[in-house]
């Protein structure tokens, strides 16, 4: 072969090798768009109104790792403004359309379509990932877009603009190992394993576990991860040698898969703890989908589809879909709608819908509640968790969503951190 | 220990077979196939949506007549028309080939972590007091089969003979009269055949199944033909050993080595490939630069 094509080649295989194996970094942005206000009968509105139409954006993750939970959420966003247009739109008057879009779990993406989009949107109905919605959590300030981010940190939760739609990931972790402890599942003084996603969704979950273990005199072995690691035998093995009795889990769904396949291998009877972006009930019909059934327990903050409100959802979303959602995402996506739309109404009450006003209606509002779908929702103290209490989930093959709730209703524990 | 050890030897014997992908392509027609990884994808995509419907190994055949196709089609529709092309130029144009393939793919595998159905599922033995998943034994003798079945190809079979004789020198190769066409064509396929074996075991257990983190897994297998040499067929083998057990070690000693920073596994092989390169820029085994006055 001749020697300068295989010299430039190596060069170029090695540059290129590299190039597509460094990882990403985010980056600050700045823009904003003057809002032009224009009045529309009695009521004032701008940008993301156009006529009588409300858009709204949707922007997930819809091909990284959260795609199962992304796609679902949006589904059931679509479901509870599908019958709201239907009986007549916000105060009668507009309809509420989307702009979706898939950063991909890259925030670099995320930050470059929340610019495209602020445009022409009201509010973020839906903006996945806790790094990407901190990226942009500057300019939906000044650009007064009220967001819902499928994320719970307290960075966010500090923000006007945000409806976090759940618990903080920290107490939400606690809850988890509360009710763990309470059903005798793990026992004060046990060692207990901890798989963490970098990032803030995953560091708050580790603080979290950190904080029920001091206070239950549990010993905590945890191990960050990254999103695109697969195979979780280390970490577990890890945590087995130690005697851990429960492995808890702040990561992506196939991180949790992994190490219930890793467990199953072991022959295994170590129960599995995880946060609420942690499962999808897609699992179950993975390696290590028995396994998870078994021991592998939740919160979620939406009603699970078997019982209550969550029964009616599921029926309506059969009638669009032809057949039951994979997961409970439909229902968050349908309460957290729910909550956008009391929000919209009490804009338009007050005559103002243009994205100030919204924000302003948010805070006239204080408490949101979604008929059931989630708890009753608290933002009148920011940088706090607007709820304490949420739904205890297994995993189930039989149930509609794959999840069936055992808990006794909403759950809580007075020993949640403060 | 036992377990590091095993998961090191399967990683890298599945490892050895895509950068053997690489490599045959690269010394058959000259071409950097950065594509190569999607073909991985592609394969385990076709093996996981028709296990249903045909049963584990005959999916396994599909999926890997699905990748091979594939290779095929993009080394005649795509690759052929423009050989002449600068070697820059056609390693470029299987970037493209790459992304859109991925996006693809990815976009189809949507929703789902799709398992493969592989019939040893969570299954494991006990090895020296460790508990090791089949799906690593497994591979590491199909690995060994397949491996084995291609050296044997490549050393005594006309083509093998021929594409030797060509990569040595092409002019020389051309006038005698061999097809260079036809040779690239057998090494694409090949290549596919090679990543649609390797497709299995990358999703098998521990890993739950087909999700879209397998192309940073593949990713892995560029640095192992590098280091091995890029136009050297042991080479693709040492490499591949050599990032599959960097990987697993830099990962069971992870918590020993956190003073380098969180994720190292996955930086290792990256590294190692670094350090070969600067010791020794052909790769381990690759043909050393001669110089002509």
């Amino acid at each position: 072969m001749n020697n300068t094509i295989l010299r430039k080649s190596i060069a170029l295989a090695a540059a290129v090798t590299l190039a597509v194996g460094a990882s990403a970094c985010s980056a600050k942005s700045e823009a904003g768009g003057a809002a032009a206000g224009e009045e529309a009968g009695a009521v004032k509105t701008g940008e993301g109104i156009s006529g009588n139409t409300i858009t709204l954006g949707l922007l997930g993750d819809l091909t990284g790792p959260f795609a199962a939970l992304t796609t679902e959420e949006n589904q059931g966003v679509q479901l509870y403004w599908d019958q709201v247009n239907e009986e007549g739109g916000v105060c009668g008057q507009y309809t509420v359309d989307f702009d979706t879009k898939d950063h991909a779990y890259n925030v670099q993406n995320a930050v470059s379509m929340y610019r495209q989009m602020t445009p022409n949107v009201l509010a973020y109905q839906v903006l996945v990932g806790g790094s990407h919605s901190a990226a942009v959590l500057q300019n939906a300030e000044s650009d007064n877009r009220l967001m819902v981010p499928s994320s719970a940190t307290e960075h966010l939760a500090s923000s006007e603009v945000v409806l976090t739609p759940a618990m903080l990931y920290n107490l939400d972790m606690e809850l988890v190992m509360e009710y763990m402890l309470e059903q005798g599942v793990i026992a004060k003084g046990d060692t207990v394993g901890m798989i963490y996603l970098e990032g803030d969704y995953g560091e708050a979950a580790h603080k979290g576990a950190e904080a029920a273990a001091e206070r239950n005199g549990l010993t905590l072995v945890a191990s960050m991860v990254k999103p695109t690691d697969s195979d979780m035998t280390a970490q577990v093995n890890d945590a087995l040698s130690k005697d851990a009795s429960a492995i808890l889990i702040g990561s992506v769904p196939g991180h949790t898969s992994s190490v219930a396949t890793v467990l199953q291998s072991a022959g295994a009877d170590v129960a599995m703890g995880g946060s609420w972006p942690s499962y999808s009930s897609s699992l179950l019909a993975n390696t290590g989908g028995d396994y998870l059934a078994e021991h592998f327990y939740a919160a979620t903050m939406a009603t699970t589809l078997e019982q209550g409100k969550g029964a009616e959802i599921l029926k309506a979303y059969e009638e669009q879909h032809g057949g039951a959602p994979e997961t409970n995402q439909v229902a968050m996506g349908y309460g957290i709608a729910a909550m956008m739309h009391q929000v919209l109404d009490r804009a338009c009450e007050n005559g103002d819908l243009t994205p100030e006003g919204v924000v302003q209606a948010k805070k006239d509002l204080g408490t949101l509640t979604s008929d059931g779908v989630m708890p009753e929702m608290d933002y009148t103290r920011l940088g706090e968790s607007p709820t304490r209490e949420a739904w205890i989930v297994q995993l189930d093959k039989e149930a509609p969503g794959g999840l069936k709730t055992v808990s006794d209703g909403l759950y809580t524990s007075e020993n949640l951190s403060e | 220990m036992s377990e590091t050890l095993i998961t090191g030897l399967s990683l890298g014997a599945v490892y050895a077979l895509v950068a053997l992908g690489f490599v045959v392509v690269f010394k058959a027609s000259e071409v950097l196939n950065f594509a190569h990884g999607s073909f991985v994808i592609a394969g385990a995509y076709v093996t996981a949506r028709t296990h249903e419907l045909l049963g584990f190994y005959g999916a396994v055949l599909a999926g890997i007549a699905a990748a091979a196709v594939l290779a095929l089609v993009v080394e005649r529709l795509l690759v052929r028309p423009i050989r002449d092309a600068p070697v820059i130029s056609l390693a470029i144009m299987t970037i493209g080939v790459e992304v859109i393939l991925n996006t693809e793919l990815i976009r189809r595998i949507g929703v789902d972590i799709m398992p493969l159905g592989q019939p040893w599922g969570a299954d494991a033995v006990s090895i020296l007091g460790s508990n090791v998943p089949v799906n690593r034994i497994v591979a590491v003798i199909v690995a060994v089969i397949v491996i084995g079945a291609f050296l044997l190809v490549f050393r005594f079979s006309p083509w093998g003979v021929a594409m030797r004789a060509a990569a040595e020198d092409r002019e020389t190769a051309e006038l005698l009269g061999l097809n260079l066409g036809r040779i690239s064509m057998v090494a694409w396929l090949i290549a596919g055949i090679l990543a649609g074996v390797a497709a299995i075991f990358l999703t098998g257990a521990p890993t739950p199944g087909l999700a879209p983190t397998l192309a940073a897994v593949v990713l892995r297998a560029f640095p192992a033909a590098l280091i091995g040499g890029l136009d050297s067929v042991p080479g693709a083998l040492v490499g591949g050993l050599i990032v599959g057990m960097t990987e697993a070690y830099a990962v069971a000693f992870q918590s020993e080595l956190e003073f380098l920073g969180r994720g190292i596994g996955e930086v290792m092989p990256f590294l190692v490939m670094i350090i070969v390169l600067v010791i020794r820029p052909q790769g381990l085994f690759g043909r050393k630069e001669t110089a002509r006055v």
